[in-house]
Parts: C-alpha cells; sequence; structure tokens
C-alpha cells in the first residue's frame, strides 16, 4: 500500500471513528427539526421551535456530507430552506419536512441505528 | 515545503476534529484550535499560524465578526482567513467574498481533500 492510501485508509478510520462517538449529536439535530415538524401539523408550532430547528438543520446540512451521507446534507438542506421561507409555515409544511425526515432515517439507518 | 500551522475555529467538535486529522495526516501541517469567541483573537495573536480555517455560522461571535477582529489588530491582519460555510445563498456568500477573506470553502467538505483545497485557496505549492 503506498503512502497515500495509507493516509486515506487514516483519515477514513478517524471519520468513522468520530462519526461513532458523535452521532448522538446528530439525533439530537434530528429530534429539534422532528418537534417543528410535529408542532406545525398540531398547530402547536412557535418561532423558537422554528429558529432552532433552522439551527440544527444547517449543522445537518454542514456536516452529514462530511461522514458520507451526501443525500443525508441535501435533505437537511431541503429542511433548512423550509424552516427559513421568509413567509409563516404551514401545517403542510409539517408533513413536507416529515417526509424529509424520513428519507434522512433511510439514508442514516443501516450505519448508524438513528 | 516547511510545515504550515493552522488555526481552526468551529463550534461543532466533531467537524473541528475532523479538519486537524485531514490537514495533519495528509500534509503534516501543524494544527492548532480554538474555540468560538474572544478566544479565536487571542490564539491567532500568540500562535502567528500561517492561516485560520473559520467556520461561518457560531453561536455568540460568528465567522465576519471573528474576521472584523482579526483585521483590527496589526499582529493579526495579515493572517489569511479562509471561511467554511454551509449556506448556498448566493447573497450571502457574497457578502462574505466583500468582506476580504482568503477563500470561502463549502460546507460539507472532503476530509481527503481539504487540504488540496485549502493549498489552492492560498496560492501555496500542490
Amino acid at each position: 500500500m503506498d503512502e497515500t492510501s495509507q493516509k486515506q485508509d487514516k483519515i477514513n478510520a478517524a471519520v468513522a471513528r468520530i462519526w461513532q462517538q458523535k452521532k448522538s449529536l446528530t439525533l439530537v439535530s434530528i429530534a429539534a427539526v422532528e418537534r417543528a415538524a410535529a408542532a406545525l401539523v398540531d398547530g402547536s408550532f412557535t418561532s423558537e421551535l422554528r429558529a432552532n430547528a433552522a439551527i440544527e438543520a444547517h449543522k445537518l446540512a454542514g456536516s452529514l456530507g462530511t461522514f458520507g451521507f451526501s443525500q443525508g446534507s441535501r435533505l437537511s438542506r431541503s429542511m433548512e430552506e423550509i424552516l427559513t421561507r421568509a413567509a409563516d409555515l404551514q401545517p403542510q409544511d409539517g408533513q413536507e419536512l416529515s417526509e424529509l425526515l424520513r428519507k434522512l432515517h433511510v439514508e442514516l439507518e443501516p450505519v448508524s441505528g438513528c | 515545503m516547511p510545515s504550515k500551522k493552522i488555526l481552526v475555529v468551529d463550534d461543532q467538535d466533531e467537524i473541528r476534529e475532523i479538519i486537524g486529522i485531514s490537514l495533519e495526516q495528509v500534509d503534516g501541517w501543524q494544527v492548532v484550535f480554538a474555540s468560538p469567541g474572544p478566544e479565536v483573537l487571542v490564539r491567532a495573536q500568540s500562535e502567528q499560524p500561517d492561516a485560520i480555517i473559520l467556520d461561518a455560522n457560531m453561536p455568540g461571535m460568528d465567522g465576519p465578526t471573528t474576521f472584523k477582529g482579526l483585521r483590527a489588530n496589526p499582529s493579526t491582519q495579515q493572517i489569511p482567513v479562509i471561511l467554511l460555510t454551509a449556506s448556498v445563498m448566493t447573497e450571502e456568500r457574497r457578502r462574505f467574498a466583500e468582506l476580504g477573506f482568503a477563500a470561502i470553502l463549502s460546507k460539507p467538505f472532503d476530509p481527503l481533500t481539504l487540504p488540496a483545497q485549502v493549498r489552492l485557496a492560498l496560492g501555496w505549492p500542490l
């Protein structure tokens, strides 16, 4: 194995290790978006829930791809776009968020147990 | 090429750690870290890194605000600063560019290619 391959293997191993250590933070971020989605549907949505969910969706969009979940980043970016729209959000936006969250769980489930 | 020293600032521990491993493993650079906020200004002054990688979106003191602080201090104003952002909004990225960052790199990033992106952005030999 050449030097470049060895370095790549070390980095990949480190990324996998960090993912195992930190994936619970991902679950916390996902939970914030789930709370916002549920609140939109049941009518208990607040600006605080919205702001927090937008921050967490932004974090997910910026980090999941680095751990190898490119589609997870794309789905999270779509969630962020919904949550940062200028207009007031409606129950159907909650349903859209829920569908994106469902897809995100499918994306992450095989390796994370999310 | 002599080893470089890079100061990395990101509020997400896991991202900070991956940036550090990437830069150390691929290019053998020395990596130092600072938490978001005034610590960045102190660390930059004491460490005199060859470059700073700064996350855009951090609680308290965000990337652009931190950058202005670095530029206001004569002992850190010449250090090139790379902004790392998950924003895809054209207007926001244009605003970042106008502030004078050495480069703006996107999140998520590939840890295997990040060092090359940094070299390219700063005009360092590949």
